[in-house]
């Protein structure tokens, strides 16, 4: 399942180790103290079109309300550190990485 | 000149499931039925908003024109959900493989094993009609709901006891469309051939033949006058205008190296998006071809695993999808 | 000689009555498939009951398809279905479809030699028929109205494979007067003899029935006359002719039997020997429908032996292996 990069030149950014988005989302299961029901999900996004970063990382909660944390880095590069930073000071989700 | 063959300029997304179908809400918002049983809802920007396994296998999905309902068709039934993936409705029981929305999005045609059937916007059912085989596609002919199955399509007021008109052909029919104008119905056959009805006016039908293989695509342009059919690598487009195709010459579209499987009309009609397993989602301008004559490519886009599914979602930005799970955006041209 | 590997996921159809055990079977195939990932279409309804395999229902649809001049049935709900299949991402091993016991098998057949999309990605391996060793004489035997088949028959013809099951409630006699009915009706099919439909799997899955380079190879004794003729309208007739083929006769005759007899014959089967032709030509039928492709080279010392086998009801012996042989060169 490769996302394929837009553009001409590049191989798809390189995909998460099944060990890595495990870790991820135990992290944000375990900030949030969320159930096994609740859906986490933790999807990398390659976009071409202008002003986006070219691989983004968002991270979900599905539920009766969606919350997402967003990464401007693919997934693996999203430390689990950097994650429960994020979740800690945003818990209700956060739509881009750099600060407002 | 021919383009080269170009990545998509919008975002891509991994669902995770090979796409069976797509189908655009408002805003920009795109719901993703996969062969594995998903149901997957984008953002405008590709972001997964709801995911949920519905079912062994999903074959097709149709958000409401109201926007507020996402009916999906299963292999083994029907699921409606609202705007945001909570279950409305479940109806076990039969393969659904085609799903219409009335133009309101108040009634749901689907195909439900061997029936068509009509719900309401709840979910309630509110008319059945049985066919000897299972249902292939459905369709809404002003009020009342076409269906087709082997042996021909049946069109049927949306009331109990209601006599079917009868659309006859001796044979398997694989798809269905009915024109925007409701004047002709067509169907693309088992056997490589296309079969055309006046609606409501018996004794002017039309085969057309000489496809490569059976044709499982077919979609008219939004006004009517032209009809794409797949069934072959080459998109083959009728044209409906005046009289009809009646021993004219149509154009043909070239780009595939497999057989084309799906096909949709942008919603000026000027562009037309086909998708095969050979990955290529390709786009023409039917209009500019003569008949005849194969036509090049406007656009296309390339990758090596099947093109399975492509809607638009604005006049020149369309949505496709691959059967790694790959949804992508383009803007053409 | 190039030889391409055949890619294409293999389709077993296991027929039977009711109560034969063919579910038994499937059930078996499905626990015993040690990681091999498989996907069953069942026919009746929640027999098949194993945990992570997965089963889907089918209920049939016999559609009538006109190719060309060729009128045949095939079964539609498989053309579906199986195109569902093949859609999804997990690749399977194997595919099991388990017919009723009504079931005329041809359309099942058919279905792979006839949907473009089929052939590319699936191959039917082989029919195979359970067979209850205690009821099956009587099914046989069953008179028919005027017009209406008996199914156990057709099931019988049709096999690849036999497994003749409960055989531990039946004596050896009995056993081996079965045996010989089964084979006067349907000579080279293989017959296993089995309790609790408990088989070597390999006995059952990748047989290559259907697979034209193995046509004809693993039995060459079915060949033989038989000199028990039984008065039954459905028998095999098989020959071992030598000599070269001539082949516009040979397209003519043979064009014009199926065209004309096709009804009647269920299963045809041969390697010749092509006039001006290094390798051998191999073929499958199913009723009308018809499946010809180059084989191996014939070896340095092999006879150019023609051999063929036909399925059918009301065969004539004589006329088939006269017609044949005025198809050779030096006819």
């Amino acid at each position: 399942m490769n996302l394929v990069n837009p553009g001409n030149t590049t191989a798809a950014a390189p995909r998460a180790s099944a060990a890595h988005l495990a870790d991820l989302k135990d992290v944000v299961r375990s900030e949030l103290e969320l159930d096994t029901e609740t859906t986490v999900l933790i999807q990398q996004l390659a976009c071409a079109e202008p002003g986006c970063p070219p691989v983004e990382t968002v991270v979900a909660v599905l539920g009766t309300s969606r919350r997402s944390w967003k990464f401007s880095t693919p997934t693996t590069d999203v430390t689990t550190a950097a994650l429960r930073d994020v979740i800690a000071k945003y818990p209700r989700g956060r739509e881009h990485d750099h600060d407002d | 000149m021919t383009p080269t063959a170009t990545a998509f300029n919008g975002w891509a997304a991994d669902v995770d499931d090979a796409v069976a179908a797509v189908s655009p809400g408002p805003d920009g918002r795109i719901a993703v039925a996969g062969s594995e049983g998903s149901l997957t809802l984008l953002s405008p920007t590709g972001e997964v908003e709801v995911r949920q396994t519905l079912s062994l296998g999903c074959l097709a999905v149709a958000w409401s024109p109201a926007g507020d309902r996402i009916a999906v068709g299963c292999i083994d039934g029907i699921v409606i959900v609202d705007g945001v993936g909570h279950q409305i409705a479940r109806h076990r029981g039969g393969w659904c493989s085609s799903l219409v929305w009335s133009f309101d999005g108040a009634r749901l045609a689907a195909g439900m094993g061997k029936s068509s059937v009509v719900y309401g916007a709840d979910g309630a059912e509110l008319f059945r009609h049985d066919r000897d085989s299972t249902v292939t596609t459905v369709g809404w002919i002003n009020r009342r709901v076409a269906s087709a199955a082997y042996g021909g399509v049946h069109v049927c007021h949306v009331s109990q006891g209601a006599a079917a008109d009868v659309l006859p052909f001796t044979g398997s029919l694989l798809t269905m469309a009915i024109s925007p104008d409701r004047r002709w119905a067509a169907s693309g056959n088992q056997d490589a051939t296309l079969h055309v009805w006046r609606v409501g006016k018996a004794g002017e039908e039309l085969s057309m033949s000489g496809y490569p293989t059976k044709i499982t695509a077919l979609a008219f342009s939004p006004d009517s006058m032209l009809l794409a059919s797949g069934g072959g690598q080459d998109v083959t487009v009728w044209d409906f205008g005046g009289r009809g195709p009646r021993g004219s010459t149509p154009r043909i579209l070239a780009a595939h190296r497999q057989s084309v499987t799906g096909l949709a009309w942008s919603p000026r009609g000027d562009m037309l998006a086909a998708v095969a397993d050979d990955g290529c989602v390709a786009v023409w301008e039917p209009r500019a071809g003569s008949p005849g004559i194969p036509l090049d490519v406007l656009d296309r886009l390339d990758r090596s695993v099947p093109a399975s599914a492509v809607c638009w979602v604005g006049s020149d930005r369309l949505v496709a999808a691959w059967a790694d799970g790959t949804v992508a955006t383009h803007r053409v041209g | 000689m190039t030889t391409t590997i055949d890619d294409r996921v293999p389709v077993t159809v296991i027929t039977g009555f009711l109560g034969s055990g063919k579910t038994t079977l499937v059930n078996r195939i499905l626990t015993e498939n040690h990681g091999r990932r498989i996907a069953v279409i069942e026919n009746e309804f929640g027999e098949v009951g194993i945990d992570d395999a997965l089963v889907l229902d089918a209920e049939e649809e016999i559609f009538e398809m006109n190719n060309g001049c060729i009128c045949c049935t095939v079964r539609g709900d498989l053309i579906r279905i199986l195109g569902a299949l093949m859609r999804r991402r997990d690749k399977f091993d194997q595919i099991l479809i388990e017919t009723t016991g009504l079931a005329d098998p041809a359309p099942v057949a058919q279905t792979f030699f006839v949907d473009d999309e089929i052939r590319d990605r699936l191959r039917l391996d082989a029919i195979v028929t359970v067979v209850d060793a205690a009821h099956v004489l009587d099914h046989l035997n069953e008179i028919k109205p005027e017009g209406v088949e008996n199914e156990s028959v057709e099931q019988v013809a049709f096999a690849d494979r036999m497994l003749l099951n409960k055989t531990d409630l039946v004596s050896e006699e009995q056993l081996a007067a079965v045996e010989n009915r089964l084979r006067s009706i349907n000579r080279g099919a293989g017959i296993v003899r089995t309790q609790n439909a408990k088989v070597d799997l390999a006995q059952v899955l990748d047989i290559g029935a259907f697979d034209l380079q193995r046509v004809l190879t693993d039995d060459p004794a079915f060949l033989e006359q038989d000199d028990h003729q039984h008065d039954q309208s459905v028998s095999s007739v098989g020959f071992l002719i030598d000599g070269d083929v001539d082949v516009e006769k040979l397209n003519s005759w043979l064009g014009e039997l199926l065209a004309s007899k096709g009804v009647d014959i269920f299963r045809s089967k041969g390697i010749l020997a092509l006039a001006g032709q290094d390798r051998q030509y191999v073929f499958q039928g199913v009723h009308m429908l018809f499946d010809g492709t180059e084989g191996r080279p014939w070896g340095e010392q092999e006879s150019r032996t023609n051999r063929m086998v036909f399925i059918g009801r009301h065969l004539d012996r004589e006329a088939l292996e006269a017609a044949f042989r005025a198809c050779l060169v030096d006819a």
